[in-house]
């Protein structure tokens, strides 16, 4: 097996004093598409934020292509190909759709790359980061957080509160990101029957630790994991 | 409309103001030329605060050596006022980098606690160091004419010149720089630094260097004003004088460079006729003003119109 795009060991974090993530393993393979989903507060945020050094990490290791990134901070850890896509958007409202994607430009990449991706984001360029539509804002977070060129592309509930046309809309854009072959994308999903639809593997994590790990086709094998550890069983979703 | 269009709309609203005063107030040019120096005091504190959301209370700290760095350049260098304006810049600048390296890992109160604690340093090497700075006397030199030819003369004609030229070239410069993608970083970091760490923005030293260009532009002031009154003092260095910055922008609006020159307008204006009105009880009159534009007009008098139109509607 070659050597994970993102390697943790044993990882204990959460904010401040508070622990929120429990002792968590895992491998991140190139190009593998992870769904990592959990009831509400079971750390799947958190899990994303640590990765992207934005929490307090207790102890543990973290490895990015076989290199420690446990003390960098967090911008380097975006030089380097990590991005987040966080659940709050965080949408610079004083600035518009052009410029939120501007302050994400890194590299050769480009507005029109954005554009292309999203043909929406053109026509409200010149609108203001607050006067979107959640649809919107979310592809405008993509968008900025894509300008930073990342590997690994980690997406927080993107589809939470959208529309199901916009929700359609997003996922094929994640599928083509996913086929292109050059990112890997750890989706986390409320939506469960789309996000194991979508990965082919996932992690189901319960209060902070991982329950259950396997491959798209245990998970579909055996409905009763997710009602057990989600309560959700794919039937249902 | 273009962004370069729009800054030339400016620097010709500029002129024309400029021209208001210097026609208008003939007989007052020495105070007309404090509004157009505190105006760009306003503006670097505006590019600090109000876009990059540094929280501060010592920006006199940059003024004041940018203040005593060109009446020091002008007595034992040379006295050209054009190299004691660089010479301000590159103090007040320095000052600003050598402070934010700890100023930038400060957050919140602490960060104005700090900011304050600076000012009130350089307030007593100035006074200790007297032999320098000339102490609690003040230091006192004759700047020579400007590019040569110009020199200042009684009336002030020239100074309110020289100040209104300064003032466009850092309103331009600011204008290019807030539009920039360094600007535009700047915002965001006001918005969320968490956010800018994350699509790879290094947050603490694009703050340090916002503070320091911010800290450049006020020892520009600084230097301004020490030439265009021939002296300096400790008073630079004033707890006041960074606290009535802030009351300016908070009254024109944050973040946006016509809410520093407005806010410093009308302060300005309305502090020269309350003390003439009354000299005892003038503060009075501008804590009232502040407090009813803060109440009304949270977003400053540059959102005065839009509220207005608001009302109108309802």
């Amino acid at each position: 097996m070659t050597e994970p795009l993102l390697r943790l060991r044993n990882i204990r974090a959460g904010y401040g004093r508070t622990q929120i993530v429990n002792d968590i393993s895992l491998d991140i393979q190139q190009g593998e598409r992870l769904a990592l989903i959990g009831r509400n507060g079971m750390g799947k945020t958190t899990l994303l934020a640590t990765i992207m050094g934005l929490t307090q990490l207790h102890s543990g290791k973290m490895e990015w292509c076989s290199q420690s990134i446990l003390d960098m901070p967090t911008h380097r850890r975006a030089a380097l190909g990590l991005g987040l896509v966080p659940q709050t958007r965080d949408i610079f409202k004083s600035l518009s759709v052009e410029e939120n994607i501007i302050a994400g430009l890194r590299g050769d990449a480009t507005l029109e790359e954005a554009y292309a991706l999203f043909p929406r984001l053109k026509e409200r360029r010149k609108n203001g980061g607050g006067q979107l539509s959640g649809g919107e804002q979310q592809m405008l977070s993509i968008a900025r957080t894509l300008m930073g060129r990342p590997k690994l592309l980690m997406l927080d509930e993107p589809l939470e509160g959208l529309a199901p046309t916009i929700c359609d809309m997003l996922m094929g854009v994640f599928e083509g990101l996913a086929k292109a072959g050059a990112t890997t994308i750890i989706l986390v999903e409320q939506h469960a029957d789309l996000a194991v639809g979508f990965a082919d593997r996932v992690v189901i994590l319960d209060t902070g630790m991982i329950a259950y790990q396997g491959t798209t086709a245990s998970i579909k094998a055996d409905h009763t994991i997710l009602d057990r550890l989600v309560g959700v069983g794919l039937a249902e979703v | 409309m273009s962004h370069t269009l729009k800054t030339a709309l400016g620097v010709i609203a500029l002129i024309a103001l400029a021209a208001v005063g210097y026609f208008g107030l003939a007989d007052n040019l020495a105070f007309m030329t404090q509004v157009v120096i505190m105006m760009i005091f306003v503006l670097s504190l505006d590019y600090v605060l109000g876009y990059a959301g540094i929280s501060t209370l010592g920006h006199a700290a940059m003024f004041g050596t940018g203040a005593y760095a060109a009446a020091i350049f002008a007595t034992s260098v040379s006295s050209d006022p054009i190299l004691g304006i660089l010479a301000g810049a590159v103090a007040g600048g320095a000052i600003a980098l050598l402070s934010g390296f700890v100023l930038m890992r400060a957050h919140g109160l602490t960060l104005l606690m700090l900011s304050i604690a600076v000012t009130e340093v350089l307030h007593e090497l100035a006074n200790k160091y007297s032999g320098i700075t000339g102490g609690a006397d003040g230091l006192s030199f004759t700047p020579g004419p400007i590019l040569g030819r110009f020199e200042f003369d009684f009336a002030g004609h020239i100074a309110y010149i020289y100040s209104v030229c300064l003032l466009l070239l850092v309103f331009i410069k600011l204008r290019v720089l807030t539009a920039s993608p360094f600007g535009l970083a700047a915002r965001g970091i006001r918005e969320s630094q968490a956010r800018m760490r994350a699509i790879g923005t290094p947050v603490y030293w694009r703050m340090l260097l916002i503070y320091t260009f911010g800290g450049a532009f006020a020892g520009v002031a600084g230097a301004l004003s020490a030439q265009t009154t021939a002296l300096v003092s400790l008073s630079v260095y004033d707890f006041q004088l960074s606290a009535g910055a802030v009351l300016m922008l908070i009254l024109g609006g944050t973040g946006q460079l016509w809410g520093a020159i407005l806010g410093t307008m009308v302060y300005m204006t309305v502090h020269q006729i309350a003390s003439s009105v009354d000299p005892f009880n003038w503060l009075f009159i501008i804590g009232a003003m502040v407090l009813i534009v803060v109440y009304l007009v949270p977003n400053g008098l540059m959102a005065l119109p839009a509220l207005l139109l608001r009302w109108r509607r309802k």
